[in-house]
């Protein structure tokens, strides 16, 4: 079945009746992402054990729901975007409260107050657009838009120097303090 | 203002399947987007999918255990005969049927009796007195038959005029002296013994013959 496309599977899939013939496709489909979901979900959750419970609930997941891909996109996307649902969903579950940062050695004011005295969120998402570098964008998204915690996102972007994801936190405070905190600046 | 509406997704954000699709709109909204940017990469990051010499023994551990979302069916518990080809059993029942027949099966049922008015008799004989013996037997033998437990011994003339019977649960009966001294040297008697309460009621030997010799002077 390798010379098939995804969606070729799917099609035939749906077309066969309930049977070994359709269990054959499906597992043919869906072992095509087993490593790639293995390497997901260790990254999101660190531990070998946490992530293949957490890859076997997205198999199911996405077996459940497979209805609902409708063939607009590749079907490698719709199972990104399960995984990453489930997944990104899964660790906020564990995670009680976003990293308070507190610990940071820096007099930068902590992102939530800094929020608080930009004039908008627009103009706000502007100023981080322009000011932060890419990987400082990706974690402060990742930390305070999607609520991961800071050890996943040193695993899911490979960051690899030694604090880790929480250099970047520190170093995008810094940039957008000057900013904002500086009184200089008029977005 | 919470900071997610800054780092956040936002209502312009369009769903990653679009980002993924590319286009000018896309790529208008990607330039002033990091979210959208960020969304994209990680998509890249998940179809690439490239551990690195550290993960791989991991990511080959967790692979290994991942199997199909399919619900499997029921299966039985592996029965201790397993093992055994499938044709065994059903040759073992049979053999076990036809032994449970032969068992209870009515005797008439393996060679009943002729049409002929012939009687079965199997191996049911009459043994001795047999062919010519030198003086009257005082004895008769004969052999047994399964599950008979009466037998009627009848000794005839040549003619055939019965001129004694007796009956007896033995499979020998000694001969009374009156009927000894009816068979005198010289004279050929028949004899034959039924049994009784035979499943068909005809089980009986075959007539047997002897012979008194005759005495010299």
């Amino acid at each position: 079945m390798a010379e098939f496309t995804d969606e070729q599977l799917i099609g035939q899939y749906r077309s066969c009746a309930p049977g070994p013939r359709a269990d054959l496709l499906v597992n043919e489909l869906f072992e095509r992402y087993h490593s790639r979901l293995a390497l997901w979900c260790l990254r999101i959750s660190g531990d070998r054990e946490a992530a293949a419970d957490l890859a076997q609930d997205v198999l199911l997941k996405a077996f459940r729901n497979l209805d609902s891909f409708r063939g607009d996109a590749k079907f490698s996307t719709w199972l990104y975007t399960v995984t990453r649902n489930h997944c990104f969903s899964a660790v906020k579950g564990r995670t009680a409260a976003l990293e308070p940062l507190t610990d940071v050695a820096d007099a930068a004011p902590d992102p939530h107050e800094m929020v608080e005295r930009a004039d908008s969120a627009a103009a706000m998402r502007e100023l981080v657009n322009r000011t932060l570098t890419e990987t400082e964008n990706r974690v402060m998204t990742l930390h305070y838009g999607e609520e991961l915690p800071l050890e996943a996102i040193t695993r899911l972007l490979r960051l690899e120097n030694a604090s880790g994801a929480k250099a970047y936190i520190v170093s995008a405070k810094r940039k957008l303090a000057r900013y904002i905190g500086g009184g200089s600046k008029r977005i | 203002m919470n900071p997610k509406e800054v780092f956040g997704k936002n209502p312009e954000c369009p769903p990653v399947e679009v980002l993924a699709m590319g286009g000018g709109a896309v790529e208008r909204h990607l330039a002033a987007c990091a979210y959208c940017r960020n969304e994209l990469a990680l998509m890249n990051v998940f179809e690439a999918a490239e551990a690195s010499a550290e993960e791989s023994p991991s990511v080959a551990w967790i692979a290994d255990r991942l199997h199909s979302p399919i619900p499997a069916p029921p299966t039985p518990r592996r029965r201790a005969w397993a093992w055994m080809p499938r044709w065994i059993p059903v040759v073992f029942a049979a053999c076990l049927l036809v032994a449970v027949y032969v068992a209870v099966r009515p005797h008439t049922a393996v060679a009943p009796p002729p049409a002929g008015g012939d009687v079965w008799r199997g191996s049911f004989r009459a043994i001795s007195p047999a062919g010519d013996v030198a003086a009257a037997p005082r004895e008769f033998t004969w052999s047994a038959m399964p599950q008979i437990r009466t037998y009627r011994v009848a000794l005839m003339e040549v003619d055939p005029h019965e001129i004694w019977s007796a009956r007896t649960n033995e499979t020998h009966i000694a001969v009374p002296p009156d009927v000894l001294a009816q068979m005198t040297p010289g004279r050929t008697f028949l004899w034959q013994v039924s049994a009784e309460g035979a499943p068909d009621g005809l089980a009986e030997t075959s007539l047997q013959e002897f012979h008194i010799a005759t005495k010299l002077p």
